[in-house]
């Protein structure tokens, strides 16, 4: 359903984008025919993908097996509440690039600091362990910053 | 062998090119090794570092990390019944079962020794097709482009066998990333919503590494209080044994071939090939029920194929600049990086790149399979370190990575924002494969299209009266239907084995 759902929006958002582009003037297509039409198949194939679900759902049928391409993982394993696990760790990541993108506190620091709340929680309170955690992510921190600024040249 | 091919051999060892390919194979094999860092993702992670390398060295530590990562996951699928990459999915069925029986060094040295043959074989195929076909690949119009690349995005569909359309869905949604920006033919900028930064569209380096590895990084974080088994090994019983090779002489060629052709169909990449390999391996072996209980035979066809697909996926990235599976996007990005032209000219323009490639996978072939016997066993004990460790670092390098290339924090929050929706992806089951390729094969495929009816005055009749470009579109479309037929089938049979049962 929400395969369905997530498809129809960026559908509608890929046609009225393409609806607002100039019709071709040179050339027989235009920019909008390409976009157009993969709006119109998305749409159509998350039609198919309601249909699949609704029939699985009758049926009870097991989920299928997904496409075996190179990156492609097995389905997802393990206790799927722990998804609070990397919306945190998301939620630190976008702390981290918008306090070093508008605050410029310092690369080496806020790096160093990230590192260290990003791993920390899992140390279980192992006191070595977070001491050895916080000299890595300041040793991290800083050598990262020599490495981009002063031998690859990236304006950090 | 042509006199380009030895000269770019030659070249392999000069001391810096020969550094960064050994580099390039350790860190492959122990990225390959450590199970949720997959090859795909120390590539996509290393893709903005090669900036700052000359071409050919960028090239070959990419090719050699390639190389080295689908050999690495056979390490942990063995010792820890967890395949460090996809492709070494189905080595885990009897690696795993033989390790526990006290046999990790045998597993493993059929495993090493079957991934040097099937590379070895994969690669004749390469040096042997690869400027031939380029040859032929130069006389091709828009028209032929086009529709060898529709084949390309059909494959999607076809691969995706029992969730096709959820493939085709993840191929659609990368399609319409790529179309986001400068519009390639009128120049006019499209689908920006009128946001300014966006006219230059979604760089590919945001997009492989918040759809591949940032998305794998926070799988890998839900994941992480999950318990591991892990089996010691040593280099006992590593060294396959001349008797063992006899046996499995016509494994190695069947699976090698299987590897091979898989690898060369673009879209489709090693884990299939090993899943392909091991099931005709399966039926054809007189030990067929002895597979998945840690039969030798099981472990030669999946490690054979999966390699061989490297080399294979290769060909139609040197010729027609069309990647054969997802790492192969990530080479493509770095030609380009690098101002060469991948595609049929990269032969007549830039013969030392395109024999460099070839060059590279069979030193990378022959280093791996030395640092392999001899440093598994200390490899193995890098995949104690824990992820925990891992994870944030691997975080900032995407971000620095992303950042990099144009200095703009806007590819930054491009690139976060493609790791929420490829982990929404893998939540519910969609493959991220085809989004890549679609991503990168829909502008070629839009140029071409569009450049060609600008030549036939808007007529679409070309695509059809052209040979080659008629024959790549029947192929596209019975490619498309083939599914459709199939689940048919499928549904005809369960039906009638029903009405079997009930009579």
């Amino acid at each position: 359903m929400f395969v369905f759902i997530a498809s129809t929006l960026i559908a509608a958002l890929t046609l009225w984008q393409a609806l607002l582009l100039p019709p071709a003037i040179y050339e027989p297509l235009g920019p909008s025919t390409f976009p157009f039409w993969l709006a119109i198949a998305l749409f159509a194939l998350g039609l198919l993908d309601l249909a699949d679900w609704m029939r699985r759902r009758r049926t009870d049928a097991a989920d299928r097996p997904m496409a075996a391409t190179e990156v492609d993982m097995p389905g997802p394993q393990g206790n799927p509440d722990r998804i609070w696990v990397p919306a945190l760790i998301g939620l630190a990541t976008l702390v981290y690039v918008a306090v070093w993108q508008h605050f410029r506190v310092g690369f080496p620091f806020v790096t160093a600091l990230y590192v260290f709340a990003a791993s920390a929680p899992f140390a279980r309170r192992n006191k070595a362990e977070l001491a050895a955690m916080a000299a890595g992510a300041l040793l991290f921190g800083y050598a990262n910053y020599y490495l981009f600024t002063e031998i690859l040249f990236i304006d950090i | 062998m042509s006199l380009d091919l030895l000269t770019a051999l030659g070249a392999m060892f000069e001391p810096t090119t020969f550094f960064f390919l050994t580099l390039g194979v350790f860190v492959g094999i122990v990225a390959g090794a450590i199970p949720g860092i997959n090859g795909a993702m120390v590539i996509a992670l290393s893709l903005p570092l090669t900036y700052f390398m000359r071409p050919g060295d960028a090239l070959v530590l990419l090719v050699s990390m390639y190389v080295g990562s689908t050999t690495g996951g056979l390490i942990s699928a063995t010792l820890m019944k967890m395949p460090g990459t996809p492709a070494a999915i189905m080595t885990t069925l009897d690696g795993f079962p033989m390790a526990q029986r006290g046999q990790a060094g045998r597993a493993l040295g059929f495993g090493i020794m079957s991934s040097f043959v099937g590379g070895l074989v994969s690669w004749l195929f390469l040096a042997t097709l690869s400027p031939p076909l380029a040859e032929v690949a130069v006389r091709f119009g828009p028209f032929e482009i086009f529709s060898i690349t529709l084949v390309a995005l059909m494959l999607i569909a076809a691969i995706s066998q029992g969730s096709m359309v959820k493939g085709l869905i993840s191929g659609l949604l990368g399609a319409i990333a790529a179309t986001v920006g400068v519009d390639p033919a009128s120049g006019g900028v499209r689908l920006t919503f009128g946001y300014g930064e966006m006219d230059a569209g979604f760089r590919l380096i945001s997009v492989l590494l918040g759809v591949l590895v940032l998305s794998q990084v926070a799988e890998d974080y839900r994941i992480m209080h999950l318990p591991t088994e892990k089996i010691r090994t040593s280099t006992r019983d590593m060294f396959m044994r001349l008797s063992d090779m006899r046996a499995q002489a016509w494994n190695f060629i069947r699976s090698s071939l299987i590897g091979t052709w898989i690898g060369i169909l673009p879209g489709i990449g090693g884990t299939t090939a090993s899943i392909a390999a091991y099931t005709v391996a399966k039926s054809f072996s007189k030990r067929s029920d002895e597979f998945g209980t840690g039969c030798e035979d099981g472990i030669v066809a999946a490690e054979t194929s999966n390699n061989a697909a490297v080399n294979g996926a290769l060909v139609p990235l040197i010729t027609l600049g069309i990647p054969g599976s997802v790492v192969d996007v990530m080479l493509l990005g770095a030609l380009i990086i690098h101002n060469l032209t991948p595609g049929p000219l990269l032969f007549q323009n830039s013969p030392e790149a395109a024999y460099g490639i070839i060059a590279s996978a069979l030193v990378a072939n022959v280093v791996m399979l030395a640092m392999m016997l001899v440093l598994t066993p200390y490899i193995a004990r890098l995949i104690d370190v824990p992820k925990k460790w891992i994870l944030a670092p691997v975080i900032v390098f995407c971000i620095i990575g992303a950042y990099s290339e144009a200095n703009r924090f806007f590819d930054v929050w491009v690139m976060l924002g493609f790791a929420v929706f490829g982990f929404a992806m893998n939540r519910y089951r969609i493959p991220a494969g085809p989004f890549i390729i679609g991503f990168i094969l829909t502008p070629i495929a839009e140029v071409n299209l569009r450049s060609g009816l600008m030549i036939s005055d808007g007529s679409f009749w070309p695509l059809v009266n052209r040979p080659v470009s008629a024959i790549f579109l029947v192929f596209a479309v019975l490619t498309a239907c083939w599914p459709f037929f199939q689940s048919r089938l499928r549904r005809k049979r369960e039906r009638d084995a029903a009405t079997a049962a009930d009579i």
